[in-house]
């Protein structure tokens, strides 16, 4: 057998190992025979099973492709299309119901940092909001509820729990609902990102025309949606603190490429690093002040040996 | 999820003692160090293979000639080891297929200069590979990620999923495997290199 036959028995296996029904006994046993005959063999099923695998986390399904589904079920015979229904029953049965358009409280309290600024609230019932660089929020609280929207920018949470006064994040189109946590919520032009540190909470997505969604999230989790799609990730916890370190004034890059390293450095200072060419595909590790661009520039002349060229507003880079 | 990781089960032959890494412990070390490695390693058998079609089997081989090294010690640096086999095996069917040109021979030594600089494709930050996850995902063709989705998302059995589409079996299973080989080559192949966000 060649490599790709090899790749296709393998896959094979994983699908119906992994099927919830159906894997027996003797089933077993003919895996474990196939991977003892060769290597070759057990190589090529781990690979598939850990690229499965990182798959697993993937909760959510964007509406386009339920849509897809829905129209390739509908051409078949009624009995099927009722099976449709009871299982898009469940799917909203998921989500709570609430009203999505978020409302803007219009007696909020509004904070904002400044490009490169930082900066910690402490609200009176002792939970905490730090502010990272170009942040605006706004936040209002009553006896029943607290809330607060993002509006721009990345924060960081620690939430004093209280089950009679929900904490409630709204962000783009989607909000979180606290149930004792400490998490991030970053939200850039087009897409949120939630990372979750300790604790839970509810991701929730708005009343679309594809019906409601809501996400339970605990450590390690890490949600990224964009206007119709969210995916959830787990990761260490520890891996996700270094998304931190900026509490601490902090860029942490681990094989990063300097592309997104550049992306970093600009949401904090007004002279942004431009990189060009095959410059940007050059992956970088190390801890730098998030402020400190010229040293930055510095390093990357002097360590990596890269071209720099220093403007009034810019810096630019190149191979 | 449907799915559980089954990473600690004892499927295949337990190692004698004193006989160096136990499987799981080769599995752990060529999920972790070498799969990572499979789009540059991927790139430079393309490279410096004139027949496409060779690349799998040249990777298949590499992996096979890492797997007896790893059964004895664990290596450590992976990555110099890695290109180094996959050097060796270029140079080994260039010789036996008696047509080494030249130029194959000026471009395994360019090669060698380009793999030792640290390339973008070792351990991604969170970030980014949440954002190949998806990409993956968005790239998978519509059959295959709809089997894909219906299994991790809903947690739908094979039979469930052919019963809801409509179609046999036999289809859902196929789109599965399908699914599957191609999740693992977006993941481990493409490389997100200079993907400013």
């Amino acid at each position: 057998m060649n490599a790709a036959e090899i790749e296709t028995r393998a896959a094979e296996w994983l699908i119906r190992k992994r099927d919830a029904q159906g894997w027996r006994e003797e089933d077993a046993t003919a895996l474990a025979a196939w991977l003892a005959e060769s290597p070759a063999h057990e190589m090529a099923y781990w690979r598939l099973e850990s690229a499965w695998d990182r798959a697993d986390r993937l909760t959510a399904l964007s509406p386009q492709s339920r849509r897809e589904m829905l129209v390739r079920a509908g051409r078949k015979a009624a009995p099927i299309a009722t099976r449709v229904a009871a299982a898009l029953v469940i799917l909203g049965g998921l989500a709570t119901a609430t009203n999505m358009l978020w409302p803007r409280a219009p007696q909020a309290q509004i904070y904002k940092t400044a490009v490169g600024g930082r900066e910690t609230l402490s609200l009176a019932d002792g939970s905490q909001i730090e502010l990272n660089t170009d942040t605006e929020v706004r936040i209002t609280g009553n006896a029943k509820e607290r809330k607060v929207w993002l509006e721009k920018g990345e924060v960081y949470l620690q939430i004093k729990h209280d089950p009679q006064r929900q904490f409630i994040v709204f962000a783009g189109n989607r909000r979180i609902v606290d149930l004792g946590t400490k998490f991030i919520v970053r939200r850039d032009a087009d897409r949120l990102e939630v990372s979750f540190i300790e604790g839970r909470a509810r991701l929730e997505a708005p009343n679309d025309a594809d019906g409601p969604k809501s996400i339970e999230l605990e450590p390690g989790d890490m949600a990224v949606a964009n206007a119709n799609q969210t995916t959830l990730w787990k990761k260490p916890v520890a891996i996700l603190a270094d998304t931190l370190a900026w509490r601490r004034g902090l860029l942490v890059f681990d094989e990063t490429p300097l592309a997104d390293v550049a992306a970093e450095f600009n949401r904090y200072n007004r002279k942004k690093l431009i990189v060009v060419g095959d410059a940007q595909k050059l992956a970088i590790g190390g801890h730098f002040q998030a402020d400190n661009v010229e040293t930055f520039a510095r390093l990357a002349q002097g360590t990596l040996g890269l071209h720099v060229q220093t403007k009034a507003d810019q810096i630019i880079i190149t191979r | 999820m449907g799915d559980t990781s089954d990473f600690e089960r004892g499927e295949t032959t337990l190692p004698k003692a004193g006989e160096g890494p136990s499987t799981a412990e080769v599995k752990a070390w060529f999920v972790r160090e070498v799969l990572p490695l499979e789009a540059t390693l991927v790139q430079f058998l393309r490279k410096a293979s004139r027949n496409a079609s060779d690349v799998e089997d040249l990777r298949q081989e590499v992996y096979m000639r890492l797997y007896e090294t790893a059964k004895k010690e664990l290596p450590n640096p992976t990555r110099p080891l890695v290109f180094r086999i996959a050097r060796h095996l270029l140079i080994d069917r260039a010789r036996r297929e008696q047509v080494v040109s030249i130029e194959a021979v000026e471009n395994l030594e360019n090669l060698n200069l380009a793999i030792d600089e640290p390339g973008p494709d070792r351990t991604v930050i969170a970030r980014e590979e949440l954002r190949r996850m998806q990409a993956a995902l968005d790239q998978l063709p519509r059959r295959f990620r709809n089997a894909v989705l219906m299994r991790k998302v809903q947690g739908l059995t094979t039979r469930e999923i052919a019963l809801r589409l409509g179609i046999a079996e036999k289809t859902v299973e196929k789109h599965l495997t399908e699914g599957v080989r191609a999740l693992a080559n977006i993941l481990y192949r493409e490389r997100e290199a200079g993907g400013a966000p």
